[in-house]
């Protein structure tokens, strides 16, 4: 259309040129954009396709079920916005909370995941992240656990009290949680689908900390590369379904997690923390990273000789280190790391190592779970503190 | 209307020019004419390089017929011009791609576009044909800030936006018009995918 043709008649933001409505949207907030993106098919398609340049956000979290998607957003510091996604007998429900107050809508003949996907797509398109867990099915499994295996305390969840309210007055029989479609099946296609939008993006993704609850390596693969490596500051990969196991007393059946694909593309990147998996690389490789979490099947003499010729007598402080395996022989410690510096009680056993020319200490602490932590204290006074306890400073 | 019996809009009320200033004379497509001081018209990329390139002199500016803005309307390039008078000899923006923009609205501007929403996007559209960077900025500034706190329905009235079904209402309304095989091509379509067939062809 041209300009006087337009300049004669009624004109709508959707009549300005391109450059124009770019430069309207950029000063438009996270919230507003996500909200005119709603509006029609047209502003949706021009906001994807301009690739305006995403905002810093503080964090999202998706948790993951069969029939419903429970989605955090912290825009501001502090300030999340809790969003729940349930699949009912006929549509989606949406509830939210806005200014202390719930919101509910009800969507007919839509599925849940696809009204979730089409908010998940306007979010990663626009945005990048301080904190991204996805997906993250922990406190979701574990409500639905906690509800399966104690049925009275139901109550005390307030969404499910209300959501069930809710679908009683809809006059919708509810049916069982778990007769539904397999959660991991949902996961895998939010997974996908994920994926699909950061390769959709002109800029990689951004996110400072990575959360992933995953079923192996191929999983973190589908989002790893498409995230911009220099602002990647830790990556934490936890074992999908391991709430149904709660606590360490199960970990033997801990499935082994390969690192090869992911190693590469974490070279930069000083923080990881590898969850309920077994872990198959051998202890260098994570002695490379700053911070690091790993759980072993096993470490003989020459992997502890390893990471103490590595991590105690590093000048280069370290900020933390755990490695777990299924037990340690206290001999081959001993052999290691020398004699303990106390002789158990509140603190556990540990060893303590002086730093030439500094007051810090490192601190290998073998703790009661099989977790042997290695930790730089670099606060005030903590050398004196193990001198006056009588500790043995090597 | 003539171009001699055309009302003379002094858009520099404030500033009758009793020092020597000079004032051109600017036309819009409705035959309203504007005198606006040189001062003013710097503000605008477009017209300063078109004045400069004419090189008029204080009896040409008054002898020869005022410079025609074709595209625009009375209404709006009185807005226009009333704001490159109040900012004249303002530094312009230089735009140092920072995303997004600070970019504050003052209190003459914010009165200045408080206009029905279609007048407000003619005057975006006159900026950017004129090359005023700060307009451009102040008035997309307040396009935005309208859609704060705002739900789909709400901005829909607000930016005067068809709903996915209007629009699509729309289209076929056009379409149809422009051919009228189309619906029957259509509904074929619809009717062998319901039959179950593969292919249209």
């Amino acid at each position: 259309m041209s300009l006087s043709k337009i300049l004669a008649q009624k004109v709508s933001l959707l009549d300005m040129p391109n450059l124009i409505m770019r430069k309207i949207l950029e000063d438009f907030g996270f919230c507003s954009i996500l909200q005119l993106r709603k509006v029609c098919r047209e502003l949706r398609h021009f906001i994807d396709d301009s690739q305006l340049p995403p905002v810093l956000l503080e964090s999202l979290s998706v948790q993951i079920n069969s029939d419903m998607i429970v989605m955090e957003i912290e825009i501001e510091q502090y300030c999340p916005t809790t969003v729940y996604y349930a699949q009912c007998k006929n549509g989606c429900i949406v509830e939210w909370e806005k200014r202390r107050e719930i919101q509910r809508i009800l969507m007919k003949n839509v599925n849940f995941l696809a009204v979730f996907c089409n908010d998940l797509n306007g979010i990663l398109r626009s945005a990048n992240f301080k904190r991204l867990y996805l997906p993250q099915a922990d406190e979701l499994r574990r409500n639905i656990c906690r509800e399966e295996q104690n049925p009275n305390e139901t109550g005390k969840l307030g969404f499910w009290k209300r959501m069930k309210a809710c679908f009683r007055k809809m006059k919708q029989a509810r049916e069982p949680i778990r007769s539904r479609a397999d959660p991991d099946e949902v996961k895998s296609e939010i997974l996908n689908f994920t994926q699909n939008i950061l390769k959709s993006r002109a800029r990689l993704f951004e996110v400072r900390e990575l959360q992933m609850s995953v079923a192996n390596q191929n999983d973190v693969m589908k989002i790893m590369p498409f995230v911009n490596r220099k602002t990647l500051r830790e990556v934490k990969i936890v074992e999908h379904c391991y709430i149904d196991s709660f606590n360490y007393q199960t970990d033997h059946c801990l499935k082994g997690f390969e690192l090869d694909l992911i190693l590469p593309l974490l070279k930069t990147t000083p923080s990881i923390a590898i969850e309920k998996f077994l872990v198959t690389e051998p202890i260098e490789t994570f002695l490379g990273f700053e911070h690091s979490y790993a759980k072993f099947e096993r470490l003989s003499k020459e992997d502890l000789w390893k990471v103490k010729n590595k991590l105690i007598h590093s000048l280069t402080p370290i900020s933390f280190f755990f490695i777990q395996v299924e037990k340690f022989e206290m001999e081959d410690l001993r052999e290691v790391f020398g004699p303990v510096s106390n002789s158990g009680g509140l603190y556990g056993t540990l060893w303590c190592y002086g730093i030439s020319g500094s007051s810090d200490v490192n601190v290998v602490y073998m703790r009661s779970d099989n977790i042997l932590e290695i930790i730089r204290r670099t606060d005030f006074g903590y050398r004196s503190l193990y001198h006056r306890m009588g500790f043995i400073v090597h | 209307m003539s171009v001699e019996n055309a009302p003379v809009v002094d858009v520099d009320e404030a500033a009758i020019p009793v020092e020597k200033k000079m004032y051109y004379r600017f036309e819009s497509n409705d035959k309203k004419e504007f005198r606006v001081s040189e001062l003013a018209i710097q503000q605008s990329e477009t017209l300063n390089r078109l004045v400069e390139a004419m090189g008029y002199t204080s009896e040409d500016v008054e002898n020869k017929p005022a410079i025609a803005i074709e595209n625009i309307d009375g209404k709006t390039l009185k807005l226009v011009f009333q704001w490159c008078e109040h900012h004249k000899g303002e530094a312009i923006p230089v735009d140092d791609g920072s995303v997004p923009k600070i970019v504050e609205i003052p209190e003459f501007d914010a009165k200045l576009m408080d206009i029905d929403n279609g007048l407000l996007f003619k005057l975006i559209w006159a900026a950017d044909y004129l090359n005023i960077v700060q307009l451009l900025n102040v008035s997309c500034k307040k396009v935005a800030n309208m859609a704060q706190g705002k739900t789909p329905a709400q901005l829909r009235r607000v930016y005067l936006l068809p709903s996915d079904e209007e629009d699509e209402a729309a289209k076929r309304a056009a379409q149809e018009a422009q051919d009228p095989r189309a619906r029957e091509v259509e509904e074929e379509f619809e009717e062998r995918k319901r039959q179950g067939g593969n292919s249209f062809f």
